[in-house]
């Protein structure tokens, strides 16, 4: 065969069969695999799927199914606001423990009142510089009778 | 989101204000004699003002370590210790501690307020002898040497002082925690 035309040939049947050793060269079967593919492909298209008149009755009562069914109720709004609110109310707690427990651990001890039933005694209270330990002084008159 | 937002507000009031005690409190008591036994450099100070702890040496009993830090800027050099306690005490109960012979704490527990602190109500009682009018004899009464309302936070004392004995003076640091 000189040609791809006369491959071409042959692979539709048009001329009889070609030389065996032309056949077996690589080039050749490549080529036949190509024309094989094309061939395969053309069918695809050649037979595209149809309802036939048989079949169509049936085709059309599966649309009115779909369009007579009624669409289901949703029945996850309540748990999801029940779950948005849980959310929202655990971040609040957390936060409010947070900025609580920062306060405490930096709250000084505070002397709010003091008082002495000593005539001409001195209650003094103060707190140390870091906040920490408040003092309640008492310095007694020095002609107390003890 | 309403419920949400009335459920915030609702903690946050909360915190307002002081809160009820629902159980005892624990009271820890260390009681010191603190005294002056190195030469006082001119000029001493009132023990009623902080000093500079660099100042002086102190030395302490065994035992006393935990408030070293909390009596370094006090005028002393020595500290013995006296009398140390852990008591539980009920709310709105006056609790009474001997702390010596001569004197007596006596502690309640009020309420807890809005920073987590525990207010107390305490007392320092003093036992003297006192002249009858008109005899040569002596009674034994009780007076009250100081009163103190005060909210105490947690893992930070108080400390009186100003109590005097025979040897040096008294000084009494209190912890007060919730059970």
């Amino acid at each position: 065969m000189k040609t791809k035309r006369d491959l071409e040939q042959w692979f539709d049947g048009e001329t009889a069969d070609p030389d065996p050793a032309v056949l077996e060269q690589p080039s050749t079967q490549a080529y036949l695999e190509d024309l094989q593919q094309l061939r395969d492909g053309a069918q695809s298209v050649a037979a595209p799927a149809t309802i036939d008149d048989a079949q169509f009755p049936a085709f059309m009562a599966g649309i009115r199914d779909q369009l007579d069914t009624a669409p289901r109720r949703r029945v996850g709004g309540f748990w999801a606001l029940a779950s948005v609110t849980a959310a929202a109310l655990i971040v609040a707690v957390s936060v409010f423990l947070v900025l609580n427990a920062g306060g405490v651990a930096s709250t000084p001890t505070v002397v709010e009142a003091t008082s002495t039933a000593i005539e001409g005694a001195l209650v003094e209270s103060y707190s140390s510089d870091e906040g920490g330990t408040a003092t309640v002084w008492i310095t007694l008159p020095e002609r107390d009778i003890q | 989101m309403n419920v949400a937002s009335f459920l915030i507000a609702v903690v946050v009031l909360a915190a307002e204000g002081d809160q009820p005690l629902a159980k005892p409190v624990t009271v820890e008591i260390v009681a010191v004699q603190a005294s002056r036994e190195a030469p006082a450099k001119p000029p001493a100070a009132s023990p009623a003002k902080p000093q500079d702890p660099k100042k002086i040496k102190q030395k302490f009993d065994p035992g006393l370590e935990r408030i070293r830090p909390i009596v370094a800027d006090l005028p002393f050099d020595t500290f013995k210790k006296l009398k140390t306690a852990k008591i539980s005490v009920k709310p709105n109960e006056e609790a009474r501690f001997a702390i010596t012979d001569r004197y007596t704490l006596l502690l309640t527990p009020l309420a807890k307020d809005k920073e987590g602190r525990i207010r107390v109500h305490i007392r320092v009682i003093e036992k003297i002898k006192k002249k009858v009018e008109g005899t040569d004899k002596k009674k034994e009464v009780e007076r009250q040497l100081l009163s103190t309302k005060s909210a105490i936070a947690p893992k930070k004392p108080l400390r009186l002082g100003g109590m005097k004995l025979d040897k040096g003076e008294l000084v009494v640091i209190l912890f007060v925690n919730e059970s």
